[in-house]
């Protein structure tokens, strides 16, 4: 059995073959260089992680600047530090303090202002918590100086702290005396106080020490810590950050020197000055490791040189020594580690010490590698299946599908479903292709109605031709068919006009026959006509060639000449008439139109057969004029004939005439008798004369003068070959008398009878008279015929013509000379050459 | 500490050079060469010469006063090229003494003063800041005595009775002549020690227009009506009359009022009743300058500490008699002022009698008398021989009122030093007060702003010349009765937050919401409450027992049982006005 496969079947093969041999390489080619490969990039990728991880430590110390430098800002805070300066040990409002009170180290901060102090600290607190908490910080302190160096060389001393197991503060006690007492309280036991706990009265109302006791706060004996910040503060302008140890474990410590209005101590005018410094700590501890291990993805460090000091490898620095191999490789916790390594450098100190690491297992390039090449496998098998499965449902659906429907399509219009197309879904090549099919089924269907459409209009032409024919033929008037031609074609081929121009009897013109509308009358009556050797006459031109002669545009023809009559003529077509089997033109149909190439060859050929048709009509027409013309010559010679012999015999029976007179009546006077008698023989039949009126005839037309106090007299001629033979008068008994019909009737069938009796015996008298005649010659050629000569013969005929006829004298004569002979004219030779 | 020999060693220093400084500018003062120094004096003496000039009409001569405008000068020496902040309500008074005062005090002493005027609650908000929080806000405020109360409690402010005796001795005016004060003693606490300085003062009283009350068609009218005669009304059922008679009697065919007060939801609205109010229907017990035990705004003290308002602890903010007074103020406002009366804050009800289809007012503060509209040519309520048409006279008062009680308010805006302003600015906060009620100055100010805080000045030769011209207010300060009219006293312990608990209750009784005794029943349980947390220095207030309503009743004084309604009683103005004048005469200055 042969398995036959479609375009997208072969397609799919062609393609699944390729991506095999694709997968294959590509599965080769990676498997053999991933692994050389990926070393490098594992190097790279960590040294570029690391570069990111520095910055990011980077950034912590850019927040903690960020935070020291928001104190400026916030008003509260700001407010709240202008507060414990005022009132702290260093400065003195040069307008709250005559000169001799701030003498000494003796000289006691006034109680109340102690208590706004542990107001503004308390305020403070909030602050800095809300600070420390949102930016994560380890802690954030506050130092008083002395601005404007009021108390010179004065070491910054801690006010305010804040970690997030203990808050600190220090309580001054005297006028220019660093030592205060440091109270200390556990971070989550501090409590705002309520907005009414402090009042108009509170710092009046009791000692200070109440208040910190009161709000939980403990006097502590010892100092907080030793600082580990420069002390010389001499043209710090800016904020500074470093790295300390604490505990092991890298701290981030930045001081931002706090500038703030206060009066100058001179001048009292204020100026922007230094009034303490604001330290923010941020340690690099195991948490700050593992969040950047949760953001970069990859274990961390910090390294002080070769010391790993903090990570988030789970591994204990304590055990670590001078471990960052040479190779780039650590081993720690039985593994081994990439690593790549970045100092770490603030904006204002670039050399920290410290190091950012970046770690990454060696056991995971090699996990790797093995899973590159599984999942190189699975991805091509994977792909490849789903590839093969879009391939072939794209192929089903982008090709497969269209052409099946332009084939079905194809089918239903092959059997005859013209009005079948094909859905057009898409602009592609298949979109393409249907809709060219489509373009060619409508153009398949046009054609095919427009032949059909030929076909009937020719077909109903034809039908239109064959009952002009059959009409033309039933026309035998040449002036009434040649009418009848013209407007037949004008109206059922709905030409703009026609006409037909017939050749005069010289044939030298043509004269315009019969036209439609009133165009064509007026040319009729004018006698419109073309000379046939017209040059430029397109019917000349017909008539001369003997063939049709089509103008699409008369108006574009050079010498064409408009006629005013027809104003709308764009184009023409002249058709010879030419009488069958002779070749003759004898004229010429023209047709127009009012339409540019409104006349084509399908009119030329409808208009030939008219033509031809016209032709044999004309032929006809003549033919029935010949006929009738010798049948017309016929009847007048019988009519003559008739009236000679009549008069003859009307003048040898004169006699013949019968009057009947009613005993008791009177007989008509002569004169009028003689009147109606000539009357009679004029008219065409019987006629009743009523009595003071015109003579009617049975029509009621009127005939000729009444007869005076008759009554009504019928006259009927005795009409024989149309002629009148004799007269019948009928004359009433009454004036008023009416003739009924049935009398009428009579007379009229009496008179007939009366006419052919008469011609019966006229007839019957000729062919007596014949006989006598035949007699007689019969009798003189007996004589003639027995002569033996010529001259016998010739005295034998004037002897017996004589003695016949009564002649005074004869003469017979026979034979002459050829002179005498040249004298004589022959009988029967024709006049001239044309046939008649 | 090791280094802080070092440091105190500096300190004495600069010190040092300090006093070297000053020493120096002083024998430089002396030497009377023509140095920069001797430029500065001579300019100095010019700045006096011309502000001695200026400060005329005064009570004092000329020398006296360049002998006390040369002592200020001298006192401020020290202090020279330095600036203090000070704050004020805003009124004529302090505009003056901002626009005129702090330049002529600039120029004699060299101490620039910033002189904000504020909103009278803003400067009491301020000042509760600064002495809540320790922050320097100003160096001295403004503050009506009527914080006397809260500032004998918060001993939050210099006693200006020990600065003077102290500290202050070398910066206290020895022409200052306490004794000239027309009320030293609203700024007093209960051992009459002087917490502040009066500045200013204005009271409220009876304002009507004598031209009216003069004419007899009108007498007539009145007294066919009520039969007796239109005058001064003495107690409220008067007044009521009185204003019933014109809110329906046309003047000339014109509607007029008998009666305007101003009923604006605002803190303003609370002033007028803690002012003086309940004290005028007849609230609290006998005594000036406030009574004792029980104070016009009901609260009972027992040995200076307060132990309640409302009537069930012995006050009296609830009692009959408040629960009359406000009952009063809401049925005149809505029966005899115009409409719009009870949309008016203070300062638009101030000048409106001045418009001149008003006939009395029964609560009207005469700081707004200095207003052009009460004395311009021109004005409804001005002659056309230039001189008023108005008088004023003692407030009538309600039927619990109690010969011996105080009858009126008087607004006391008096120098007050918070204790945080210390060392030169609490010397030169002082000179600057005292400056500004100097006798050079006073009457000066009493001119630009009538209200006057000092006796002299009230009987200056030039206010008898033209005494006519302040409507009676001229001999209402010199009778005896002015004593009667007196601010807020020292029972009240906490003035910013319980004052805060009035305005809000009387606007919703205005506004019919609650009835006049519940919003005082919710007044005296709020003070009750708040008296209750607070925890002052001194004379903490101690809630007492409570006890039934009818107990208190039926002791004497404070609170009181109902009374009934009174006759009317009125008092020709001329009479009052001999009567004034007589009491003056017979030793009341």
């Amino acid at each position: 059995m042969k398995i036959r496969f479609g375009i997208g079947q072969k397609i799919l093969m062609v393609v699944v073959g390729l991506l095999v041999l694709f997968a294959v390489g590509l599965a080769v080619s990676v498997g053999t260089t991933s692994f050389n490969n990926l070393t490098g990039v594992k190097q790279a990728e960590l040294e570029r992680m690391s570069q990111i991880l520095a910055e990011q430590v980077a950034d912590l110390e850019r927040d903690a600047v960020h935070v020291t430098r928001s104190f400026e800002d916030n008003e509260q805070i700001a407010r709240d530090i202008t507060l414990i300066t005022n009132l702290g040990p260093y400065y003195a409002d040069p307008g709250s303090y005559f000169a001799e009170d701030f003498t000494g180290a003796g000289a006691i901060i006034d109680s109340p202002d102690q208590i706004y102090t542990f107001q503004a600290y308390l305020t403070l607190i909030r602050e800095f918590r809300s600070a420390l908490l949102f930016n994560d910080l380890s802690s954030i302190s506050f130092y008083m100086i002395s601005p404007y160096s009021v108390v010179p060389n004065v070491e910054p001393t801690l006010a305010l702290q804040i970690n997030k197991e203990l808050i600190y503060v220090n309580r001054f006690i005297n006028k220019g005396n660093t030592s205060g007492l440091i109270h200390q309280l556990p971070f989550n036991q501090f409590r705002p106080p309520t907005s009414d706990y402090f009042d108009i009265s509170t710092a009046y109302s009791a000692p200070a020490e109440k208040f910190y006791s009161d709000n939980n706060f403990v006097q502590i004996l010892s100092t907080i810590e030793a600082k580990t910040f420069p002390i010389d503060l001499i043209g710090l302008t800016m904020s500074r950050s470093q790295i300390i140890i604490k505990n092991g474990i890298p701290v981030i410590q930045t001081w931002h020197p706090v500038r703030l209005p206060l009066p100058h101590f001179e001048t009292w005018e204020e100026e922007n000055v230094v009034v303490g410094l604001a330290v923010v700590e941020k340690e690099l501890d195991i948490p700050v490791m593992d969040t950047f291990k949760r953001q970069l993805g990859l274990d961390v460090g910090i390294v002080q040189g070769d010391q790993l000091l903090v990570n988030s490898l789970q591994f204990s620095p304590d055990n670590a020594g001078p471990v960052m191999g040479e190779d780039g490789i650590i081993d720690v916790n039985n593994g081994s580690f990439y690593f790549a390594r970045q100092p770490v450098a603030f904006e204002q100190n670039p050399n920290t010490g410290l190091e950012a690491v970046i770690f990454s297992p060696v056991s995971e390039l090699t996990r790797l590698t093995q899973a590159l090449r599984s999942q190189i496998i699975w991805v091509s098998v994977v792909a490849i299946a789903a590839i093969s499965v879009a391939i072939y449902m794209a192929i089903q659906y982008l090709v497969n599908r269209p052409l099946g429907a332009l084939t079905n399509s194809a089918r239903l219009i092959s059997a005859g479903n013209l009005s079948q197309r094909v859905a057009v879904e898409s602009q592609d090549e298949a979109g393409l292709l249907g809709a060219t099919f489509n373009i060619m089924a409508d153009q398949l269907r046009e054609l095919i109605d427009s032949l059909e459409s030929k076909v009937a209009a020719r077909t109903k032409r034809l039908e239109i031709v064959a009952s002009l024919g059959e009409r033309l033929n039933a026309i035998l008037h040449l002036e009434e068919l040649l009418d009848e031609v013209v407007n037949q074609i004008k109206d059922s081929f709905g030409y703009y006009h026609a006409h037909i121009y017939l050749l005069n009897e010289d044939r030298t013109r043509l004269v315009v026959a019969a036209g439609t509308g009133p165009a064509g009358a007026a040319m009729k009556e004018k006698g419109h006509h073309i000379m046939l050797d017209a040059p430029t006459s397109l019917v000349a031109r017909s008539a001369r060639t003997g063939h049709s002669v089509n103008v699409s545009n008369v108006r574009e023809a050079a010498d064409w000449l408009p006629n005013l009559l027809l104003p709308d003529t764009y184009s023409e077509m002249a058709v010879p008439i030419v009488l069958p089997g002779e070749n003759y033109v004898v004229g010429v149909l023209d047709v127009q139109s009012d339409k540019i190439a409104g006349l084509d060859e399908t009119d030329a050929s409808l208009l030939r057969t008219l033509a031809s048709q016209v032709a044999v009509a004309i032929n006809n027409a003549r033919l029935f004029d010949q006929a009738e013309t010798a049948l017309a010559e016929a009847h007048s010679a019988q009519s003559r004939y008739t009236e000679q012999v009549w008069q003859k015999a009307r003048v040898l029976s004169q006699a013949g005439e019968f009057r009947f007179v009613r005993p008791g009546f009177a007989a008509i006077p002569e004169e009028e008798m003689i009147n109606l008698k000539q009357q009679t023989l004029t008219q065409a039949g019987l006629v009743v004369h009523e009595s003071g009126a015109n003579a009617t005839d049975q029509t009621g037309q009127n005939v000729g003068p009444a007869v005076t106090d008759i009554g009504p007299v019928i006259t009927a001629p005795v009409t024989l070959h149309q002629k009148s033979i004799g007269v019948v008068q009928l004359f009433p008994v009454e004036s008023d008398q009416i003739w009924p019909d049935d009398d009428l009737a009579i007379v009229e069938a009496v008179v007939d009878e009366l006419a052919q009796t008469a011609e019966n015996l006229r007839l019957f008298e000729e062919t007596r008279q014949r006989a006598s005649f035949e007699s007689t010659v019969g009798e003189i050629s007996g004589l003639i015929r027995q002569a033996p000569t010529l001259d016998a013969l010739a005295k034998s005929t004037a002897e017996a013509l004589g003695k016949v006829l009564g002649v005074s004298s004869s003469l017979v004569r026979i034979g002459f000379s050829p002179e005498q002979e040249s004298d004589i004219p022959g009988p029967g030779r024709p006049q001239n050459g044309k046939h008649s | 500490m090791a280094s802080s020999k070092p440091k105190q060693a500096k300190t004495k220093k600069i010190v040092w050079l300090h006093y070297m400084a000053l020493m120096i500018a002083v024998l430089l003062l002396g030497s009377g060469s023509s140095t920069p120094a001797a430029a500065q004096e001579d300019s100095r003496e010019a700045a006096i010469e011309k502000w001695a000039r200026h400060f005329e009409p005064s009570a004092v001569n000329l020398e006296e006063r360049k002998a006390e405008l040369r002592w200020f000068a001298q006192a401020a020496e020290p202090f020279r090229g330095r600036s203090i902040k000070s704050v004020a309500e805003d009124i004529n008074t302090h505009f003056w003494e901002r626009d005129v005062l702090a330049q002529a005090f600039e120029e004699i002493t060299g101490i620039t003063v910033e002189h904000e005027i504020v909103g009278e609650g803003t400067v009491v908000e301020r000042l509760v800041e600064q002495q809540s929080t320790g922050r320097r806000i100003y160096d001295i405020y403004v503050n009506d005595a009527d914080l006397v109360g809260t500032h004998l409690r918060s001993q939050a402010v210099v006693n200006l009775s020990d600065y003077m005796a102290g500290e202050g001795k070398p910066y206290t005016n020895p022409y200052l002549d306490l004794n000239d004060f027309l009320n030293l003693e609203f700024g007093q606490d209960y051992d009459g020690n002087q917490l502040q300085l009066p500045d200013q003062q204005f009271a409220n009283l009876y304002w009507f227009r004598y031209d009216w009350f003069t004419r007899p068609d009108i007498q007539a009218a009145f007294k066919a009506e009520y039969g007796y005669d239109l005058g001064v009304p003495i107690n409220w059922v008067a007044y009521e009359d009185i204003a019933a008679f014109f809110t329906s009697y046309p003047i000339d065919g014109r509607k007029v009022y008998g009666h305007l007060d101003y009923g604006r939801k605002s803190p303003s609205l609370g002033w007028r009743f803690t002012d003086a109010w309940l004290s005028i229907a007849g609230v609290g017990d006998v005594g000036l300058p406030n009574g004792l035990p029980v104070d016009e705004w009901g609260i009972r003290v027992k040995e200076r500490v307060p132990v309640g308002a409302s009537v069930e602890r012995g006050g009296e903010t609830n009692g009959v008699a408040a629960v009359y007074a406000l009952e009063k103020y809401i049925d005149w406002m809505k029966a005899y002022a115009p409409t719009e009366a009870i949309h008016m804050r203070w300062d638009e009800a101030g000048p409106a009698a001045a418009r001149g289809d008003i006939a009395q007012v029964i609560f009207q503060y005469t700081t707004w008398m200095s207003d052009e509209k009460f004395h311009k040519l021109g004005s409804p309520v001005v002659g056309a021989d230039g001189k008023p048409l108005w008088r004023l006279a003692p407030t009538p008062h309600g039927r619990y009122w109690d010969e011996g009680m105080k009858v009126g308010y008087q607004d006391a805006g008096s120098w007050t030093i918070p204790q945080n302003v210390k060392g030169p600015r609490r010397a030169m906060a002082w000179l600057w007060a005292q400056f500004s009620v100097s006798k050079t100055v006073e009457l000066k100010k009493f001119l630009a702003g009538g209200t006057p805080v000092r006796v002299s000045t009230v009987w200056s030769d030039h206010l008898t010349e033209n005494k006519v011209q302040w409507g009676g207010l001229i001999e209402f300060y010199r009778s005896a009765d002015r004593k009667k009219w007196t601010g807020t006293g020292p029972n009240v312990p906490h003035y910013p937050t319980l004052s805060a608990m009035w305005w809000p209750n009387i606007a919703r009784a205005i506004e019919g919401e609650l009835t006049p005794q519940q919003a005082m029943d919710t007044i005296a349980r709020s003070m009750d409450e708040a008296m209750a947390r607070m925890q002052l220095t001194k004379y903490s207030p101690q809630l007492g027992p409570v006890q039934t309503a009818e107990y208190w009743y039926a002791q004497p004084g404070a609170p009181k049982p109902e009374r009934p309604r009174p006759q009317p009683q009125t008092i020709p103005y001329d009479e009052l006005l001999r009567q004034w004048e007589l009491s003056s005469e017979t030793g009341q200055r």
